[in-house]
């Protein structure tokens, strides 16, 4: 094994966070093994090229926060003692099943229903009757026993209560340290969690088109569980410039008011302390869940925006009006951005005018301040508390009061049900109970670490805010502040000592009835080639008021670009890019939220150029000759590297060549995407100058090295190299090369972007574990000709078509070995009058070209040319032409 | 004579303490003033402190390690520092400090429990912690 080299101090820093990365995603999968998930150690780290260096050891003073060994997270902060159970079958109190015989008789069934004081069945559940649901007051066991061996009956048996699966794998969850997102239905189960295991287990999982923004200490956005949740600006890219005009220059993820700058996680290695609480709370509204890796946040999809303005020592108001300013003017400036909360895990200070203004101007955006209710044990009610004790629907100096209350005040309860020793309360003052002892989330440097506070209740709300709204996208920030609050479990510890005397239970929200289930129409899954404009239809759905479709141009069956509503109306017609490929999915809603046409899945689509994925190539394949053809995103990230794993990795032809497994997305090298095109814009043709442009993201100048291949023939690839490119930068780069399309039908191209030591020396497969190999594969059609086609009637045969065929016939004489044909007026141009002699020597030249190969020669209209008589057509070189090409 | 004698007592009685760990999160929640000088106390303590991270190598034979955890304090901003270590007739003497937020920060609603260790040339006999404000 060899480590990256530790070069200069840039290349040092990078170097040990590689260490980190390796370290604690081995710790995770080991504890995944431990738990049963059957992942294997982490993979080796190998430089494809040059010299293996020696290991470097891990420096002492570099290890991050790692997770606690399964079973032990109560020895750290934990102050109450972890409750969790594990499953076991359980009956529906007071009911019975009971299947009667067949021909049992009326009273043979009065006499069962008696025995366990049942006057008539609760439910009957078999199309024949015979299977009742039977009401009793006795325990389950006793009324069992009293109808067994009755007349007429053939068997009894609990009602089982049907669990949901476990529908996260995420290690964490799976071994029982997750307790505030467990259910009494869930497994583990807590009744005392939020229930979001069972929202998810309904499929429930978040939105990537809900926002919630934490002002907090920073986020490390890099964590990869969280990296794919983290907002990133597309309103300001990198460069230098406020594309935006919001006063923030590249707030790529948010921004940092505490340093004043665009770099809102400032942690690193050695300080695994700086920005942990931030990133302790983001973990909780919206890790990423289902990927198998650490921890599962309320949302598994969300875009989590930071807004810092807490550093080691704290802030100051001044911060937090600055961090939730820039909250609604993003939501005003770019109305895509659907923030839908900011989670306020903070408190200190007193009362401050210019904060509960810029509080209510939150409100009035629709966006609802979610704050703890602050850790002295003490009553809010009397010792106000802020900001929790803000309210949003009283006016504040000159801004005048919002419609409603925003601010939803979070205390904490144990995993049993008790209000947490340190939580404040307040029968008027503090809403809602949430999770907040042991909560384990996400700590800096891929760490994860439980923490005790206020805090962490907090964003177990925030993230029910984000959660509801993307079950229900209709409604707005006041109703789903109701929702949150009149869905409450009642909780003895939380009586009068919250407003509704109840904790978030998510399970308790009510969704009503929605609209029925429908199919998208047209176009219809997979279709490609088309022009850029294109109709979606779908059908209709009962009880719907509204629909919304989704365009996006990612494969992730989540809307990364916004739901635009088309009111009533079951079809729209959308503009698409040209050689760009889209999936889409429609949702019909009404006032109780929304249903997702053909159960969640969604369709592809592509224009003329897009790329679809070949399941007989294994790549990316586009159809048909055109002039360029795109990948679009279907080669984005490497293999199944956390964060960003390939589609249907590893894209090369037949499987040919694997991608390497270390690393993570957007941190490490992948190939983001291929296109090949024609400099000229024209069709694919042999001899045409073509570019290979290869978006990658770059690790490291030094180190990184894009090799671009081509081979003429995918069916079959004999890649030779087009060039070597070395990127100018880190980040993500478009690198490119030219080369000249040889002949052949179908071609492609690979990209090889790969990470080396020492000396590169080009291979077509490297065997590197940060490589990244990725084809395409195009059709090539042949050489145009001049007027192509040829239109009889419009085209007059001119000069330059028999001289294009002159030149193309004499290069497939060349080609078998005959001698270049001689023509008539060999110096054909403007002017000369075209003759029957010069259509038959062209045919002619041809014909000995068809025998030296053994094909059958092909016949042509008018055989015999009549000089002076016959008129030469259009048609007539048309068929030449063909003849010609059917030899290319 | 007495001159350089009282120079000697100057030189021995300061010692600077270096920091080893400090922070903001132990998992030792109940207030105590340790000093470690061999390595299963080493160990020991922290393992106790529930750090993920390497143990900090320190050489116990020229070395020992002082150590003040103040407990769980209800929020964030919470800070500790051994500022001192002296040589007084009735042994060594260790001053530290604790720091709370300052009126009207706004701090992060979590517990912590902050910590200071640091090395000192090692030492036998009686050491005694001085939190700064009190005797």
């Amino acid at each position: 094994m060899a480590a990256r080299p530790l070069g200069p101090s840039a290349a040092r820093r990078r170097g040990a966070r590689r260490a980190l990365v390796r370290l604690t995603a081995a710790a995770v999968l080991a504890l995944a093994s431990a738990t049963g998930s059957g992942q294997g150690p982490a993979s080796s780290r190998t430089a494809d090229i040059g010299a293996q260096v020696p290991q470097t050891g891990q420096p002492s003073h570099l290890w991050p926060p790692r997770p606690a060994p399964a079973g032990t997270l109560a020895g750290r902060f934990q102050l109450e003692p972890l409750r969790t159970t594990t499953t076991a079958p359980q009956a529906a109190p007071n009911q019975i099943l009971v299947q009667f015989l067949p021909g049992a008789s009326a009273a043979e069934r009065a006499v069962v229903r008696s025995a366990v004081g049942a006057v008539e069945p609760a439910a009957v559940l078999s199309q024949d009757s015979s299977l009742e649901l039977l009401p009793t007051a006795q325990p389950v066991t006793e009324a069992l026993a009293a109808v067994d061996g009755l007349p007429g009956v053939e068997f009894a048996e609990p009602n089982w209560i049907v669990r949901h699966q476990a529908t996260s794998n995420d290690p964490y969850y799976t071994n029982g340290s997750l307790w505030g997102m467990y259910g009494d239905g869930t497994s583990p189960s807590n009744p005392f969690g939020s229930e979001a295991g069972e929202r998810w287990a309904q499929g429930h999982t978040g939105s990537n088109s809900v926002y919630v923004a934490v002002i907090d200490e920073g986020i490390d956005v890099n964590h990869p569980d969280l990296a794919a949740n983290i907002w990133t600006n597309p309103f300001d890219p990198v460069d230098g410039v406020d594309n935006d005009g919001n006063g923030r220059i590249d707030d790529t993820h948010g921004w940092d008011f505490f340093n004043n700058d665009r770099t809102v996680y400032d942690g690193s290695a050695g300080s695994p302390g700086t920005d942990a609480h931030g990133t302790h709370v983001a973990g909780t509204i919206g890790a990423r869940g289902g990927n198998g890796v650490g921890v599962a946040g309320v949302n598994w999809n969300i875009r989590l925006i930071s807004a810092k303005f807490l550093g080691p020592t704290g802030g100051f108001t001044s911060g937090a009006i600055q961090a939730l300013s820039y909250v609604i003017d993003l939501k005003a400036r770019h109305p895509a951005l659907n923030i839908v909360a900011t989670n306020n895990s903070w408190g200190g200070g007193g009362y401050s005018v210019s904060l509960h203004q810029a509080i209510i101007r939150a409100a009035k955006a629709g966006i609802l301040f979610v704050a703890a209710a602050g850790n002295s044990a003490s009553n809010n009610d009397s010792l106000p508390r802020y900001p929790s004790n803000y309210a949003t629907n009283v006016s504040a100096g000159s801004e005048s009061a919002a419609s409603y209350d925003a601010v939803i005040a979070v205390a904490a309860i144990t995993s049993s049900g008790a209000l947490s020793s340190f939580s404040n309360y307040g029968q008027s003052s503090v809403d809602i109970g949430a999770p907040g002892s042991g909560i384990l989330s996400t700590t800096p440097q891929n760490g994860y670490s439980s923490y005790n506070g206020t805090s962490m209740a907090t964003p177990h709300v925030t993230g029910a805010v984000a959660l509801y709204k993307a079950m229900q996208p209709g409604v707005g920030a006041e109703q789903v502040r109701s929702a949150i609050l009149s869905a409450v479990a009642a909780t003895s510890s939380l009586s009068g000592r919250t407003t509704t005397g109840g904790r978030l239970n998510l399970g308790n929200l009510s969704a009503g009835p929605l609209p029925s289930s429908f199919s998208k129409l047209a176009p219809s899954n997979g279709t490609v080639g088309l022009g850029t404009s294109v109709m979606l239809s779908w059908g209709t759905s009962s009880g719907a008021t509204s629909y919304e479709y989704c365009l996006d141009q990612t494969a992730d069956n989540d809307c990364a670009a916004a739901w635009i509503s088309t009111g009533s109306a079951t079809s729209t017609i959308v503009t698409v890019q040209a050689a760009s490929a889209y999936s889409w999915q429609v949702r019909a809603l009404n006032q109780n939220g929304s249903v997702n046409a053909d159960g969640g899945v969604w369709w592809s689509l592509a224009s003329a150029g897009a790329a679809m994925y070949s399941s007989i190539l294994k790549a990316p394949q586009c159809s048909g000759p055109g002039g360029f053809c795109d990948s679009g995103f279907l080669l984005n990230g490497r293999d199944g590297i956390a964060g960003g794993p390939e589609p249907n990795q590893p894209n090369t032809i037949s499987s040919s060549c694997p991608d390497g497994t270390n690393g993570q997305y957007h941190i490490d090298e992948s190939i983001d995407r291929l296109r090949v095109e024609t400099l000229d814009g024209g069709a694919f043709a042999p001899s045409k100058p073509v570019r290979i442009t290869a978006t990658v993201w770059v690790w490291g100048v030094a180190n990184n090295r894009l090799d671009l291949w081509a081979a003429p023939d995918a069916n079959s690839p004999a890649f030779a190299l087009v060039g070597s490119v070395s990127p100018p930068g880190t980040g993500l780069r478009e690198l490119s090369a030219t080369y000249t399309l040889p002949a052949g039908e179908s071609q492609a191209v690979r990209a090889v972007f790969r990470y080396f030591i020492g000396t590169p020396s080009p291979s077509v497969c490297t065997l590197g574990s940060y490589d990244d190999h990725d084809d395409l594969v195009f059709s090539v059609g042949y050489a145009s000709f001049t007027d192509d086609p040829l239109i009889p009637g419009s085209h007059l045969v001119r000069a330059v078509h028999l001289q294009e065929l002159r030149t193309r016939i004499n290069a497939l004489r060349a080609s078998n070995g005959l001698s270049a044909a001689s023509w008539t007026d060999p110096g054909l141009g403007v002017g000369t009058i075209i003759r029957a002699a010069h259509l038959a020597e062209l045919r002619e030249a041809l014909h000995a070209v068809y025998v030296a190969i053994a094909r059958v020669p092909p016949t042509y209209t008018d055989a015999t040319l009549a000089p002076g008589f016959t008129l030469i057509k259009a048609a007539h070189i048309t068929e030449l032409r063909s003849a010609v090409v059917a030899l290319e | 004579m007495v001159l350089i004698v009282l120079t000697l007592l100057i030189v021995q009685g300061a010692q600077a303490p270096v920091t080893i760990a400090r922070g903001s999160a132990s998992g030792i929640e109940v207030a105590r003033e340790v000093v470690v000088r061999t390595p299963a106390e080493w160990d020991a303590l922290w393992g106790e402190h529930g750090d993920q991270r390497p143990r900090p190598a320190v050489d116990l034979s020229s070395q020992m390690v002082a150590a003040v955890f103040i407990g769980t304090r209800p929020t964030a901003g919470y800070t500790v520092e051994i500022t001192g270590a002296r040589v007084e007739p009735d042994g060594l003497v260790i001053d530290y400090e604790e720091r709370q937020p300052p009126p009207g920060v706004i701090v992060p609603q979590m517990l912590s429990a902050p910590y200071h260790m640091v090395t000192l040339p090692h030492r036998d006999g009686a050491v005694r912690f001085v939190k700064k404000g009190q005797p």
